[in-house]
């Protein structure tokens, strides 16, 4: 099992969800996250008043899949996410060592 | 050795207790039930009890007020004369392991008089604990005694009592909230819930006169009856004993209490809104109640207010509040009797002159204007005055976000509001705040923003009709009317928008401008946006939101400065909008939204209504990735046609359209180039029969091939580019005196890098500029294209990956000057 952990424009969140969902996936758990990456911050300004924005906001999305279904996860949300221009985000694939369904107590893939 | 084994006195009292809790709850009074239950235990305490010599057996807190609900323990204290410990502690032994076998959770001391006073000279819930003392068994005179020594403490120092239960509640406050203001209330600790109805009993021991009016006496005892009703509907579910009617339990506890739901309002909702009338009430009680105790007894105290003498009834007890917001004082029991008293019974159908002036105050006034106006509620006042308010008062909102009841956070909003405008805390705010001349619009629409919370339909449009109805009989000038009708339909905008929608998307920006409409408008929003979100609750107010929300501020802010909307614009581009919408009557309606919200400001103004249905197929359904359609209309200059084509956007498509149609001998005159947000690409150009050229007619045959040369110029530009340098040269070199220039602009767009080439007029020059583009990276995103005799003027809206042009803009600028300036 692995978690496929993607960062992208809060914006695409809708799409990327209901591709997800179209192709299958039935949980996500999304966090609204900031950072920076190539993509840095700005100032933002509003006639007189200036904010500098050190963190651009942008959304975490979780998805625990079993092995086979990893690659067809990235793939959707790489393709749902995509709009060509810098800031799209990141997508990464982290080992999951095991996983519970607290209610019944299941286990291992049954449980995703 | 005290006894371990079950007595037959606590199997009694057990199946006494089951008894009661299978009795129905439905009509049933709160405050009998619990005196039953604590009758149960105080048969179960003293049966079989010897007599007690030089000591008295005391229920004191809850059990002693008779209160008793299924997961309440019970405090017991025995009062003896000096040096009886040894028996007091026998005969207590005896009392209290029957009931610990039986599970009962006991709190127990055992105390000579003397003890008992020095214990609540300590401890302020001793000396209330003790103020509710009533006696089991043994000795009427010790524990008259024990109580008495309680209120002499009181005695002693009033002042120190009445100012330590005010601290108390202030500790309360912060711990458990408002009773009224909770979604999920604790009916105990939460100010306006039971603690604050005990202290009302405690207060006796002052023997004030007239501490409660009549009516507080009424709104204290139904409101404790019905607490200690959904109390023990709570106990009885939960199994438990705690006092928070949590969501998951109130469906139960309505049906339990045979509560009916009413039209817009299911069961649960009414619990609730019954909840909230009475912790609002109790609250306001006991507020003022504590205030005149401290007058009674010199403390320090709030100034009482009296209403100046006015004929108008409603102005009158607006000034009032007006007062009790502004200045912090207290209605004067009397006005309070009287305010009451002249509820009407009928709402006015305008407020008479002055009381939007008063009413502003209130709202003006931060957390002094809420408490103003939940007086007036709990009076019946705020209601009767104004019925809009009825469908959102008390009612619960069940979603992640909001923390209090919509009633609640409607007056927080304006409470926020006023912050805003008079003590910005954040630059934005500050500059919005600066733009904002009459503060009735932003803080009527911050009390009025969610009045369409009524339990049916969408809440923005019932809003705008309910709160329609509510300016109208406020008597609010049209412009502010108009303003608050505004704030209250958009109030969503910006954070929905900026949470949602793409904030780099200059379409997008110029459609937000353009519902907005003007500057001021926009700072009103902003500030809505604010006060709204942090009246909800701290998931709407995350620093992510925030971030977002000024983002998209800035730039609909910056799109007006820079002049790209504004209210006339935004007046043409509704009327092209709809004019468009009329012309494709035909056409199901859902088609024709989808093609509105897609296509760009920009295309609306410039498509003739009557085209419109031609550019529809060009991208509904959307093109396949190679696909290049067109459409072929009356042109917009004399004897010139109008090619309009449809296709997914990419790198080069601009110059793959320009190469074709140079190479199907078609001078371009003018062009536009749209692109949606979703990647489809709207080109329109202006076309006549190249000059000189003997190919013949500009006939159907022509846009065939038009669209083949399209295709195949997608597939292969360096061939393109190669057959039209073959073709040039058959025809004669540009004017020579025409100069070439290019400019960059960055400061014009939020969005684009805007760059301007002139050059003299040839053939395949928008081609070759488009294909230095490409082979720059450089999307273009918009074009405009003129002729001006032998002079050509593009203006190129371009970016690169997203974002403007960074360090690619000398190379780019010098190679497009380069073939500007090509033969």
């Amino acid at each position: 099992m692995k978690l496929v952990v993607a960062l992208i424009k809060p914006h695409r969140l809708d799409d990327v969800k209901e591709q997800l969902r179209e192709a299958g996936v039935t949980g996500l758990t999304s966090i609204e996250a900031q950072g920076f990456g190539r993509q840095r911050g700005h100032t933002e300004i509003y006639r007189g008043a200036e904010y500098q924005v050190d963190f651009v906001p942008k959304v975490q999305i979780e998805v625990l899949a079993d092995d086979e279904q990893v690659q067809l996860v990235v793939d959707v949300i790489m393709r749902a996410a995509r709009t060509g221009k810098i800031g799209d985000g990141k997508i990464w694939v982290i080992p999951v060592e095991q996983v519970y369904r607290i209610r019944t107590g299941e286990m291992g893939p049954d449980a995703v | 050795m005290p006894p371990t084994r079950v007595t037959p006195v606590t199997q009694d009292l057990a199946s006494s207790l089951r008894a009661l809790d299978a009795e129905p709850l439905a009509g049933r009074s709160g405050v009998e039930l619990a005196s039953r239950r604590a009758e149960a235990f105080d048969l179960a305490i003293t049966a079989g009890l010897a007599p007690l010599e030089g000591m008295a057996l005391v229920a004191i807190g809850g059990y002693g007020r008779s209160e008793m609900a299924p997961g309440s323990d019970i405090d017991l204290l025995l009062v003896h004369e000096p040096g009886l410990e040894a028996g007091a502690e026998e005969v207590f032994a005896g009392v209290l392991y029957p009931l610990w076998n039986a599970g009962i959770r006991v709190g127990h001391s055992v105390r000579t008089v003397e003890q008992c006073r020095a214990e609540s000279m300590a401890h302020l819930d001793a000396l209330t604990a003790l103020l509710d003392a009533r006696l089991l068994a043994g000795e009427p005179a010790l524990a008259e005694q024990a109580r008495t020594a309680a209120a002499g403490i009181v005695h002693e120092d009033p002042a120190e009592f009445v100012d330590g239960l005010r601290m108390w509640r202030i500790e309360r406050r912060a711990r458990a909230g408002a009773l009224a203001e909770s979604q999920e209330p604790d009916l105990k600790e939460a100010l306006g819930g039971l603690r604050d109805l005990h202290l009302l009993g405690w207060l006796a021991a002052l023997e004030a006169h007239e501490l409660l009016r009549p009516s507080e006496r009424r709104w204290a005892g139904a409101a404790l009856d019905y607490f200690l009703l959904v109390r023990t509907a709570l106990h009885r579910r939960a199994a438990g004993s705690s006092n928070s009617v949590v969501a998951d339990q109130q469906p139960a506890i309505a049906d339990a209490l045979g509560v009916v739901g009413e039209e817009s309002w299911e069961s649960r909702d009414v619990l609730m809104r019954t909840l909230f009338e009475h912790g609002r009430r109790a609250n306001a009680v006991a507020t003022a109640v504590l205030e005149r105790a401290a007058r009674a007894v010199g403390s320090t105290s709030r100034h009482e207010l009296h209403a100046e003498a006015t004929e108008a009834v409603l102005l009158s007890a607006f000034e009032l509040f007006a007062r009790v917001a502004h200045e912090g004082g207290m209605p004067a029991v009397e006005e309070l009797d009287r305010v009451e008293a002249l509820v009407p019974s009928e709402p006015p159908a305008t407020w008479p002159p002055g009381s939007v002036e008063a009413f502003v105050t209130m709202l003006a006034s931060g957390e002094g204007g809420v408490e103003a106006l939940e007086w007036l509620d709990a009076l019946g006042f705020l209601p009767a005055v104004l019925p809009e308010w009825r469908g959102v008062r008390g009612r619960p909102q069940r979603d992640p976000y909001h923390r209090y009841p919509a009633d609640v956070h409607l007056l927080r909003t304006a409470a926020e509001m006023a912050l805003l405008l008079y003590r910005p805390d954040e630059p934005f705010a500050a500059e919005a705040a600066a733009q904002i001349e009459d503060v009735r619009a932003p803080l009527f629409g911050g009390v009025l923003h969610d009045i369409g919370k009524v339990g049916r339909g969408s809440h923005l449009v019932e809003g705008e009709r309910i709160a329609a109805g509510a300016v109208r009989r406020i008597g609010l000038d049209e412009a502010v009317a108009d303003d608050v009708l505004f704030l209250v339909r958009e109030h969503l905008l910006l954070s929905d928008t900026a949470t949602r929608r793409n904030l780099q998307d200059e379409d997008l920006i110029l459609r937000v401008a353009a519902r907005i409409g003007n500057p001021r408008r926009l700072a009103m929003l902003y500030l809505l946006t604010m006060a709204d979100a942090a009246a909800t609750g701290p998931s709407a107010s995350t620093p992510w939101r925030v971030a977002l929300v000024r983002e998209l501020t800035g730039k609909v802010g910056r799109a007006f400065d820079r002049g790209l909307m504004d209210p006339g614009q935004a007046g043409r581009l509704a009327q092209a909008e709809a004019a468009i919408r009329g012309a494709l009557g035909s056409e199901p309606p859902a088609r024709v939204e989808r093609f509105l919200a897609m296509m760009p400001p920009g295309y609306l103004l410039w498509a003739h209504p009557h085209e419109a249905l031609g550019h529809l197929g060009l991208i509904d359904p959307p093109p396949a990735p190679d696909e290049v359609r067109h459409v072929v209309q009356q042109g917009r200059a004399p004897g010139t046609r109008l090619l309009v084509v449809g296709a997914r956007d990419r790198l080069g498509l601009l110059a793959a359209l320009a190469g074709a149609m140079t190479l199907s001998r078609l001078s371009i005159l003018t062009a536009q180039a749209f692109t949606t947000e979703e990647g489809l690409a709207v080109d329109a150009f202006d076309v006549r029969l190249a000059a000189g050229d003997l190919a013949g007619p500009i006939d159907d045959a022509r846009w065939v091939r038009f669209e083949r040369e399209a295709r195949e110029a997608l597939d292969d530009l360096p061939a393109v580019a190669e057959r039209i340098r073959r073709l040039r040269s058959h025809y004669r070199s540009p004017v020579a005196d025409v100069p070439v220039h290019v400019h960059t602009d960055d400061e014009a767009s939020d969005f684009f890098s805007v760059v301007e080439v002139g050059a003299p007029d040839r053939i395949g020059l928008l081609f070759d500029l488009t294909r230095t583009f490409a082979s720059h990276g450089v999307d273009v995103h918009s074009a405009k294209v003129a002729t001006y005799g032998p002079r050509v003027v593009d203006v190129f809206y371009v970016t690169v990956a997203g974002e403007k042009l960074r360090g690619e803009a000398s190379a780019l600028e010098e190679a497009l000057a380069r073939a500007g300036a090509e033969p």
